[in-house]
């Protein structure tokens, strides 16, 4: 069987999005949906920005459900929501359901101008470059995590993500993929 | 350095502090004066070059003068450079001097004479040849060797030649002393230098090995005869290049074996004449360095000669050739002393759109001896035309294919001898005039009109007392503003054509030699216009060279209804002087400071100087202030909100004695532009620093790039203002950005630079901010230069408060752009952060 590394398997830091931690929800939003990533010939959208700070380091990352989380309803109303724990009342909130468009918007609209370090994600664990495969999918588990940072010389040289471990996994047994 | 390190020691005293704030000070002042010089010859070179599209009138002392302060600018920049970076900025002086040369050398016409052969055969000379045997042999001789057209045979001989003339003889000085005496305004101390320089001249021997090669190469043009005559004419380098000389030296007919050592140094007396003292005098040349080179042709007896002009002069867009023709030959025409025949033929098709034959009562011919007379021409024949059909048709075929040759307009002297064989005697670019685009005509029915009728050989119009010339002689009565009524167009005219109104013959064409200086003088004339004469000595008359007639009276109102918008082509010879002159002026090849070619040598035209000089006098001063250690500064620190320090000094005030003042509020910037600027910083911010729970992030650098740049990271920030001027070395994360402005209530000192480079992220990703700021800053009229991941922009003449808005809006790109180089991951997210600056900066 063939193993890769972390080096080999990653995404090149280059062709990762990345943002400095006061840029704002709206700039992350505007980083997922303008940055096509092509991997192996295959077009995607990102599925989070990276995070770093003014020296540059990295902070964390910004994933699609973060910025949902940022728009969550408990902050249109500034109280406390539990939306993930009442669903169904949430629903069926007469308030919500009244709320005008043009409040809603206004709300998204100021919602998104909060700074992506409100809601990223810090970063758990990191691999290797020279980290194998097991590795990888050990550390994902472990922290239930989609994407790890891959360092190299102490520096954050590329991203790798649970779709490159698939597709790896898939070559491994023979699986021709779709391009 | 040691003055800004005197200037922030710590343990100083309030003497050394105020001695060393002095010194710098005027190391600003250095700074300040390179800026002044860079903006005043950058204007005058923007000067020139606005002259040089063709929309606006200028004389020869206008170069004269403009180069000269262009000069002066020049060297007080290298100057103050100097003073302000020391030695190594000296090379610039020996590039300088270069450049001088060059320029002095253009503007004097001054052609340095090469050693070459004394003499040579016509099919051996080409277009090559020009700076050994001037423009006009050098163009007979490409008639004969590349367009394989009939010239007489004949040889030249060479500048070089003159010159060992003048050397052997050791004439140089002798004639430039007497030369330097002369009042040009004065004919008769005109003619009479001129005469003391001929007899100078025709007294000294010309050298042996010169006569022996002259004669040689006679005998061998003749296979052996010595009974044959040749006709000698100058070709003085520089002649009909740029300026037309035309007629202003001597030419000499039927010219025999004996005569031709004589006649050739009376070609080269010439070069002296009063007309061409004045010509060369007040187009500034330098009579020593224009040598000249004599051609010598088997003569033609020649039964028509005339001049072929390629495009009509005065009316360009009339797609016709002109063609002169007389009886005869063509030193009768040229010197204006007949009216021609004139045909003008189309250039589509070679038909002929019109004829004027006029009648010719003589003809000037040479008989056996060589010796011109003018005989009579036979009554039956007065009245014909004197050329065919078939005879204009050659000439036409030949002249379309000099044209095309030269790619040019072109003015040709023709002949077509007593067996019809027709010869390109000479060919000379063709000085074009567009007719002026006249303006509101005020109405002529209450003027007098006095004389109708001739041709126009310049338009425009003039005014003043008439004085009637009729020979050389009378030229000593002419006054300023004259109009000279003269019997023919003869070469003397020259002479006062400078400081006369407008200039009308009894005779002539537009094809003399006087035509062509009259248009270069742009001196409003009429030529062929009969009823002339019976004007009055002294009238006040009024000239429509345009139109062609003569009202009585001063009418100012009319003259300037026409005056002409001299929108000249561009073959004028002040307009080639000028754009030759640029040449060394105006390109700029130092383009990126950070280019490896921006070095001293590389200072090829002023321009670059200029540009070299403001870049380094802008890294001296920001130099000196960047090696202070931060401890040491004493200077005053910028309050903020903003975790920038920006360390200040005021050039135009008093260092505060007390620590506790040294620090000031943003309110407190007394600098207009600084305050601009820091306005805009504020208005956009700072971020606020990440949450606390951030620190268990990991952290690590996160790529090469940055990690080269952790040092650059903690670099201070520091400006040096005074009230109207600020420059700003600013910090800001990995990368920095220098900005220059002034802002005064002169807007033609106003201006904006700022520099922009480098960034912590990968090169694709920085040169993607450089281009978004690029494009934003081109909405806002910023002329951007960028390369790589550098950015070079400046805007200039503007008012001070447009001046203070682009700095406020600098001051917030500088926040929006921060570290921004990090989201720039691919084009289409640049664009998207480009429309999202723009909308933001266009919100107030």
């Amino acid at each position: 069987m063939e193993s890769k590394i972390a080096g080999e398997l990653m995404i090149p830091l280059n062709k990762y999005p990345h943002i400095p931690y006061w840029f704002s929800m709206r700039h992350a939003i505007a980083e997922l949906t303008h940055s096509q990533l092509e991997i192996d010939g295959v077009q995607s959208l990102p599925r989070a920005v990276l995070v770093f700070d003014d020296e540059y380091n990295l902070m964390g990352l910004v994933r699609r459900r973060d910025i949902m989380k940022g728009f969550e309803p408990e902050n249109f109303f500034g109280s406390e929501a539990h939306y993930s724990q009442h669903l169904f009342e949430a629903k069926q909130d007469p308030d919500l359901l009244e709320m005008s468009s043009e409040r809603l918007h206004k709300s998204i609209e100021e919602r998104a101008e909060q700074t992506v370090s409100a809601i990223m994600t810090p970063i758990k664990a990191t691999v290797d470059y020279n980290d194998h495969l097991f590795k990888i999918i050990y550390e994902m588990n472990h922290y239930q995590i989609s994407m790890l940072p891959v360092i190299k010389d102490d520096a954050v040289v590329g991203v790798i993500r649970t779709v490159e471990v698939i597709s790896q996994i898939a070559k491994n047994l023979g699986i021709k993929l779709e391009t | 350095m040691s003055i800004f390190r005197n200037l922030f020691q710590k343990k100083h005293n309030d003497e050394s502090l105020h001695t060393a704030l002095l010194q710098m000070q005027g190391k600003f002042k250095n700074f300040m004066s390179i800026l002044e010089s860079n903006n005043k010859v950058l204007k005058l070179i923007s000067d020139m070059e606005e002259k040089s599209q063709g929309d606006y009138l200028f004389d020869i002392n206008y170069l004269t003068k403009i180069i000269s302060e262009i000069k002066l600018g020049a060297t007080d920049i290298i100057d103050h450079l100097v003073m302000l970076g020391g030695k190594k900025y000296l090379p610039l002086k020996d590039i300088r001097n270069g450049l001088f040369n060059l320029i002095d050398d253009i503007l004097s016409r001054k052609i340095r004479v090469i050693r070459d052969d004394y003499c040579r055969l016509f099919n051996r000379i080409g277009a090559g040849d020009t700076l050994s045997f001037g423009d006009k042999n050098a163009r007979l001789g490409e008639m004969a060797s590349e367009l394989n057209l009939p010239i007489p045979e004949g040889f030249a001989i060479s500048a070089w030649a003159y010159k060992s003339f003048i050397d052997k003889n050791d004439l140089g000085t002798r004639i430039s002393d007497r030369i330097q005496e002369v009042d040009i305004k004065n004919y008769s101390d005109l003619n009479k230098t001129g005469d003391e320089i001929g007899k100078l001249i025709l007294n000294s021997p010309l050298p042996e090995d010169l006569s022996d090669k002259i004669l040689q190469f006679y005998y061998e043009l003749g296979s052996g005869r010595e009974d044959y005559f040749v006709a000698i004419r100058s070709s003085a380098l520089g002649e009909d290049a740029e300026l037309s000389f035309a007629g202003q030296y001597a030419s000499f007919l039927g010219v025999s074996e004996s005569a031709l050592l004589d006649s050739y140094k009376k070609v080269l007396a010439s070069k002296f004449s009063p007309n061409a003292i004045y010509y060369y005098l007040s187009h500034n040349l330098d009579e020593s360095e224009l040598a000249m080179s004599v051609g010598c042709v088997k003569m033609i007896n020649a039964r028509i000669s005339g001049i072929i002009y390629t495009q009509d002069p005065v009316k360009p867009d009339d797609n016709c050739m002109i063609i002169n023709s007389i009886y005869g030959l063509g030193k009768h025409l040229v010197e204006g002393a007949v009216t021609p025949d004139i045909f003008r033929v189309s250039r589509d098709d070679n038909t002929i759109i019109s004829s004027d034959i006029n009648s010719q009562t003589s003809r000037l011919v040479m008989n056996q001896d060589g010796a011109l007379y003018y005989e009579n021409i036979p009554k039956s024949e007065q009245d014909l035309s004197s050329i065919t059909e078939s005879e204009l048709a050659t000439l036409m075929d030949f002249a379309s294919k000099i044209e095309d040759h030269y790619g040019e307009p072109q003015d040709i002297e023709w002949a077509i001898d007593k067996n019809g064989h027709p010869f390109i005697l000479q060919t000379r670019p063709l000085r074009l005039i567009k007719p002026p685009v006249r303006k509101e005509m005020p109405d002529t029915t209450g003027f007098q009109l006095l004389v109708s009728g001739g041709t126009t050989v310049c338009p425009g119009g003039g005014s003043g007392p008439a004085k009637h010339i009729k020979s050389p002689a009378d030229l000593y009565v002419v006054s300023k503003g004259d109009i000279v009524i003269a019997s023919h167009p003869f070469p003397e005219l020259v002479t006062v054509i400078g400081k006369i109104s407008a200039l009308i013959t009894v005779i002539g064409s537009v094809a003399s030699h006087m035509a062509t200086i009259a248009r270069e003088y742009r001196i409003p004339t009429i030529v062929g216009m009969n009823g002339v004469t019976g004007i009055e000595e002294g009238m006040a008359i009024t000239v429509d060279a345009g139109a062609c007639r003569v009202y009585r009276g001063n009418l100012d109102e009319l003259v300037e209804a026409i005056k002409p918008e001299f929108d000249l082509f561009n073959d004028d010879p002040l307009f080639n002087l000028l754009k030759k002159l640029l040449r060394y002026l105006s390109p700029l090849h130092l383009i990126h400071p950070l280019d490896d070619d921006f070095i001293i040598e590389n200072c090829r035209t002023i321009h670059d100087i200029t540009r070299f000089a403001h870049q380094k006098s802008m890294d001296e001063m920001f130099k000196g202030a960047d090696l202070i250690k931060r401890d040491d500064w004493v200077g005053v620190y910028l309050k903020s909100s903003i975790p920038i320090r920006v360390e200040i000094i005021y050039i135009d005030k008093d260092m505060p004695k007390m620590p506790k003042k040294r620090v000031i509020e943003p309110e407190q910037i007394e600098s207009l532009p600084m305050k601009a600027f820091w306005n805009g910083v504020i208005q956009e911010g700072w971020p606020q620093p990440p949450p606390v729970n951030s620190k268990g992030f990991i952290s690590v650098v996160a790529n090469t790039a940055a990690k080269q740049h952790k040092g650059e990271f903690a670099k201070k920030s520091f400006a040096v203002l005074s009230k109207e001027f600020m420059i700003l070395s600013l910090k800001m994360g990995y990368h920095f950005m220098t900005y220059e402005a002034m802002c005064s209530d002169v807007i033609s000192k106003n201006y904006i630079k700022m520099q922009f480079k480098e960034g912590g992220a990968s090169v694709d990703r920085r040169i993607r901010r450089i281009r978004l700021i690029t494009n934003v800053l081109k909405h806002f009229g910023f002329e951007n230069s960028t390369k790589g991941d550098f950015l070079d922009t400046s805007v200039s003449y503007e008012s001070r408060e447009s001046m203070l808005e682009k700095l406020r809006i600098l001051g917030r790109l500088a926040m929006l752009t921060k570290q921004l180089d990090m989201a720039m991951s691919n084009d289409a997210i640049a664009n998207w952060y480009t429309e999202d600056i723009l909308n933001k900066l266009k919100q107030l």
